[in-house]
């Protein structure tokens, strides 16, 4: 039962991050007249976040299929000679 | 003539004791060990009234209670039940079988000897 | 030079090329080799999210106020986020309950009702109405750009020119055609259509790289890069603080996060994608990441293409929402501008199509169907085959919608931005979030609250968000906005009870939310829900597991034929469709459908659902309670099932355990009454037996006693003889007694053992001394005959010699009383130490071998003149015996007489000794 509980956990968090990430404040703070290797700061760390949020999804998504027991754990039951 | 007690008992010094008594009251004695010469005694030479103890080897009490009635010849005969077992159920037991008396060890010898000369006085 | 004919030529291909995708969709479909069973198509069917507004509208939004576009895409992403919370749980409990669109849904959950479904619908068909003018703004507006190609010309109004000559007209129609053509071929049990998402998933590539190719081009084409263009937009700064901090500030941005979160499962088209066409749970797990992918790069472009269009348009003549167009135009990239039209084509055709089909589906199952049943149902019930009828309806139903939606873009939309209409459509679908979400997961929310809730919110929303835009339009007196109505200030919808100082989004989203939820809260509290809203509610809520777990629960107590539901299936999804599908039924459960006459409860149930999936819950309602005799089960009985479900299967497990637990008890108590009775048996004759036992000694012990008192002239030698007697019996009495109660200590086991390394030897001698005086006093020889060497044995030393002495009495006791002989033999039997008292007496019958150790069991041998054994020796020699892991018995010794006999374990130190003992003999 470990898969699912981490799973929502980590859906939890993720959420939680976005909505502080994405707040009028950090907006603000964010949308100084800046630029970033050309790029205005807000442009980037606009999807800066996205694309970490989204990372952090599939990552988390990929917990369940991913907590299937590791073939590799067989033990060895062949002779050595 | 004096009148004849068989007395039917095992232990030895109980047999003793009651022999004892019996003479001493002017009984002729006879004694038995056991149900089967107790009867054999009878048919020989038939008391006047039987101390007849229930715990005995080979033929018990009861037997020898019920052999003793079932024969007309021996209709007079008295028997007095000598019991270490004082349950009702004995006494009972004892009682329907044809018993005139059921005395429960330890006995008083006062009181058997009363019992037996009441039973063989001459004005019954 | 783009001559409109080959401009519609182009556009006609490529609908006809998405026809044949959904065409060859639903072949494989029916072939069972399903193209979209894979998580990328899933995925990019999702992405119908992006419609004309976000392949044109954003860019306007970007123009004129920056980032401000994006919050509508993060919204889904963080609704996806929760996918394990939201997304998963309606999927499977739209599985379980083969539910078809959202007005199905919230109709379902709250007891199936009809009037909840009709305004659901209704709120959608409203609340979608400009989001597909939108669509038809866009196309029209697109194409009457591209037509004056090569100059870039913004397209006359349209309400100046005639409906039939209108583009909007002809695109509503068109899509009217494709939509019933790719939604209404027929009606499906299952509501699927496998061709349509094959379809929508191809176009959402075909629109991704459309609007990649036009920011590629601005970015790199006409800059070069993203560093180059932002230097070029910032020495504007008009364009610079599009990206900057804006007076606007980000306030309105959690109103357009939320409304965006509700909208991508609330809007009918979303719910129908991600939800009804889900064909496996599994790719939900990569679609939601995918999903919010597809979003951020299909946005990367946005600005740029904004910057590059104000920069190449400065004079403000050119609309912002026409630039991915109008740039490439500009340019003279023909090719470019041809295929962003066929891009946003694409856009507004998947939305539309996807749209009027979920928005069918809901007028035709959940407003007509239950009016017609309702009117006359009896009457529907009993005609023949409904199918064609449902299918009218449903084609009816799409016409009237891009009808509605061309009539909104004629009236109103010319004047609104894209995305402004859009908001509008999301403010309105996100009214069904409460009672979507509180239903998912609490059990307590009613009908009356969902309707009260709903209601209330599209009121609200009605009011501040739609009427408003009616009178910006010119169809109210505009003094309704400025003034509020009457003139009452504290009405104005735009600062409603004097709520002023917002966007106006936001200001509606407030109180339109706050009216829903608190309708729907207070209305929940305030009324009790009826049967088949909490055995829904329990459904909804408690639903688990990829099947459902409640998937094969059933409500139906009474039954209907066979024959009623085949016909009544038939009537609504086909003969040949129910043939199947019954068929199929019948296999999986091995039933002979052609021979069972009565339907039982689940097979009902399987045809409700069936019907629900082709008609909508409520109404397939009405048709199976039509031909079922019987009713719903009982309130009582159902809430029992399902309230405490879980806990009556645990309580049933754990009673059936106790009940077993008890069986077991009462068996061994009858077992251990048993013993009881036996043992209060052998207690009472135990007690029995030693009241016989004492009193025989004290008869002795009394008797004489009183004839020494009564007669105190006796001879000396009698009186002696008598004081001996009283002295033998009181000591008799005294080893009674001490047998006694060593006996029943063993019994216990309360008895204390002192067990040590005994040489047997030096217990014998010590017996022998013992018992010596009682061979003296009878002339009796004794024999031992004992081995040298005795294994030494691990013993209580007393009791062993207890037993020894006890054996030797019993023999002399019962040896030849003249020529008595009692021999002891001692030495190792079977690697055991073994002890044997013989005598030449009687011996032991048979019969008696056994009891003679039980207690007071002597013999029944009489044997006349001598003492009496107190009956207890050998049961308590034999319980010593047994202790000590050793054997008694009593055999015919050789010759005449008995032996009694006793074996015990050789001690451990013996053993080892042994050996030695034996060399040492040797030498």
């Amino acid at each position: 039962m470990r898969g699912p509980k981490r799973i929502a956990e980590g859906s939890v968090a993720t959420f939680l991050f976005g909505c502080v990430a994405f707040s009028p404040p950090f907006l603000a703070i964010f949308g100084a007249e800046v630029f970033v290797f050309g790029l205005p700061l807000l442009y980037l760390y606009l999807f800066a976040v996205w694309g970490l949020i989204i990372v952090l999804v599939a990552w988390i998504a990929d917990l369940g299929s991913a907590s299937r027991p590791d073939q590799n754990d067989k033990p060895l039951t062949g002779r050595t000679r | 003539m004096s009148r004849k007690v068989l007395v039917v008992e095992d232990e030895a010094n109980i047999v003793d004791s009651l022999s004892f008594l019996m003479k001493q009251a002017g009984f002729e004695v006879l004694v038995a060990r056991d149900g089967d010469t107790a009867i054999r005694m009878m048919q020989r030479r038939p008391a006047d009234l039987v101390l007849l103890d229930l715990m005995l080897p080979r033929r018990d009490g009861y037997e020898v209670c019920r052999e003793i009635r079932s024969n007309p010849e021996w209709a007079s005969v008295r028997i007095i039940m000598l019991t270490a077992r004082g349950r009702d159920l004995d006494r009972r037991k004892g009682m329907q079988l044809g018993a005139d008396a059921y005395i429960t060890k330890p006995f008083s010898t006062r009181d058997i000897v009363a019992r037996v000369q009441d039973m063989l006085s001459p004005e019954r | 030079m783009l001559a409109s004919w080959s401009i519609l030529l182009v556009s006609l291909a490529y609908l006809c090329l998405l026809f044949a995708i959904a065409y060859y969709g639903d072949k494989r479909a029916d072939a069972g080799r399903s193209i979209i069973a894979n998580p990328y198509i899933y995925a990019l069917s999702i992405a119908v999210y992006c419609t004309s507004w976000t392949f044109y509208g954003s860019v306007g939004r970007a123009a004129s106020s920056g980032m401000d576009f994006l919050p509508i895409y993060i919204g889904p992403t963080l609704t996806f986020v929760l996918w394990g919370f939201l997304l998963r749980k309606i999927i499977r409990i739209c599985k379980a309950h083969r539910i078809t669109s959202i007005a199905d849904f919230i109709s379902s959950r709250y007891g199936k009702s009809a009037a909840l479904g009709g305004l659901v619908t209704l709120i959608a068909v409203l609340g979608i109405t400009p989001y597909i003018a939108l669509q038809l703004k866009a196309v029209s507006t697109s194409f009457n750009v591209l037509v004056q190609y090569p100059d870039v010309v913004m397209p006359p109004i349209s309400s100046n020119v005639p409906v039939l000559k209108d583009t909007a007209f002809l695109v509503a129609l068109l899509m009217a055609a494709f939509a019933i053509l790719f939604g209404t071929r027929h009606i499906d049990a299952s509501e699927h259509h496998e061709g349509m998402v094959a379809a929508i998933a191809f176009e959402s590539i075909v629109k991704l790289v459309a609007f990649l190719a036009v920011g590629v081009y601005v970015t790199f084409g006409l800059y070069g890069g993203f560093g180059d263009l932002f230097a070029a937009a910032a020495r504007s700064p008009q364009i610079t603080a599009l990206f900057t901090s804006s007076d606007s500030g980000y306030g309105h941005w959690p109103t357009l996060i939320l409304l965006s979160m509700a909208a991508i499962i609330c809007l009918p088209r979303q719910f129908q994608v991600a939800v009804v066409e889900n064909v496996n749970e599994d790719h939900l797990k990569k679609a939601v990441w995918l999903f919010p992918l597809y979003l951020l790069i299909i946005n990367i472009f946005v600005l740029p293409i904004a910057i590059g269009g104000m920069l190449h348009f400065p004079d403000g003549t050119v609309d912002a929402d026409t630039f991915v167009l109008t740039v490439p135009m500009a340019e003279r990239r023909e090719g470019l501008a041809l295929f962003v039209f066929i891009g946003g084509l694409s856009a507004a055709t998947g939305m539309v199509i996807v749209a009027a089909i979920a928005l069918s589906t809901m007028i035709c199952n959940d407003l007509i169907m239950p009016v017609l049943l309702r009117l006359n149902w009896r009457n529907l019930a009993e005609q023949g085959d409904l199918s064609g009828l449902l299918l009218s309806i449903r084609r009816g139903s799409i016409v009237t919608v891009l009808l509605l939606g061309y009539a909104y873009f004629r009236f109103i939309g010319e004047s609104v931005a894209l995305v402004t209409i859009g908001l509008v459509s999301f403010a309105a679908v996100a009214q069904f979030a409460p009672a979507m979400i509180g239903g998912m997961y609490w059990r307590g929310a009613t009908r009356v609250g969902a309707i009260l809730g709903l209601s209330l919110g599209f009121a609200l929303w009605l009011y501040t968000l739609l009427l408003p835009l009616f009178a910006l339009s010119g169809w109210l007196p505009i003094g309704f906005v400025e003034d509020g109505p009457f003139e009452i200030g504290l009405l104005r919808p735009y600062a409603l009870f004097g709520l002023d100082g917002m966007d106006s989004l936001s200001h509606a989203m407030f109180w339109s939310l706050v009216a829903n939820i608190g309708g729907y809260v207070l209305g929940s509290l305030m009324s009790r829900p009826g049967a088949i809203e909490r055995i829904q509610g329990a459904l909804f809520v408690d639903v688990s597991g990829r099947s459902g777990a409640f998937g094969g629960t059933n409500f139906w107590r009474g039954s209907a034929t066979v024959a009623d539901l085949k016909t009544l299936l038939a009537r609504f999804i086909g003969a040949r469709e129910s043939d199947r599908v019954l068929g199929d039924y019948a296999r999986s459960r091995d039933l002979n459908l052609d021979r069972l006459r009565e339907a039982d409860a689940a097979l009902v149930s399987f045809v409700e659902r069936l019907l629900a999936g082709a008609i909508g819950a409520a109404s397939a309602r009405v048709m199976v309670a039509s031909v079922a005799k019987g009713e719903v089960v009982g309130i009582e009985e159902v809430m029992k099932i399902l309230d405490e479900t879980s806990q009556v299967i645990e309580y049933s497990h754990r009673l059936e355990q106790k009940s077993q637990e008890l069986q077991n008890t009462t068996q061994e108590l009858r077992a251990a009454n048993e013993r009881l009775k036996e043992l209060d048996k052998m207690k009472d004759d135990f007690i029995s037996t030693v009241s016989h036992e004492l009193r025989t000694p004290l008869t002795s012990i009394r008797s004489f006693s009183e004839i020494l008192t009564d007669n105190p002239a006796l001879d000396t030698t009698e009186r002696e003889r008598f004081l001996t007697i009283i002295v033998k019996e009181t000591e008799r009495l005294t080893r009674l007694i001490n047998e006694i109660l060593d006996l029943a200590k063993m019994e216990a086991g309360r008895m204390d053992w002192h067990m040590i390394d005994i040489d047997p030897r030096v217990v014998i001698d010590d017996a022998l001394a013992a018992t010596s005086s009682l061979l003296t006093s009878r002339s009796i020889s004794l024999k031992l005959e004992a081995d040298p060497w005795l294994p030494h044995v691990y013993a209580d030393r007393d009791r062993l010699m207890q037993v020894i002495v006890n054996l030797i009495a019993n023999s002399v006791k019962f040896c030849d009383d003249a020529n008595g002989e009692v021999s002891i033999l001692a030495g190792q039997l079977g690697g055991r130490f073994y002890l044997g008292v013989l005598d030449n007496g009687p011996g032991v019958p048979l019969d008696d071998r056994q009891i003679i150790f039980e207690k007071f069991q002597e013999s029944s041998e009489p044997l006349a003149n001598l003492p009496r054994g107190t009956g207890l020796g050998l049961a308590i020699s034999r319980q010593i015996v047994e202790h000590f892991g050793g054997r008694i018995w009593v055999e015919d010794a050789p010759g005449r007489g008995a032996a009694f006999s006793f074996t015990l374990p050789v001690s451990r130190a013996a053993a080892v000794a042994a050996p030695d003992m034996e060399s040492q003999e040797a030498l």
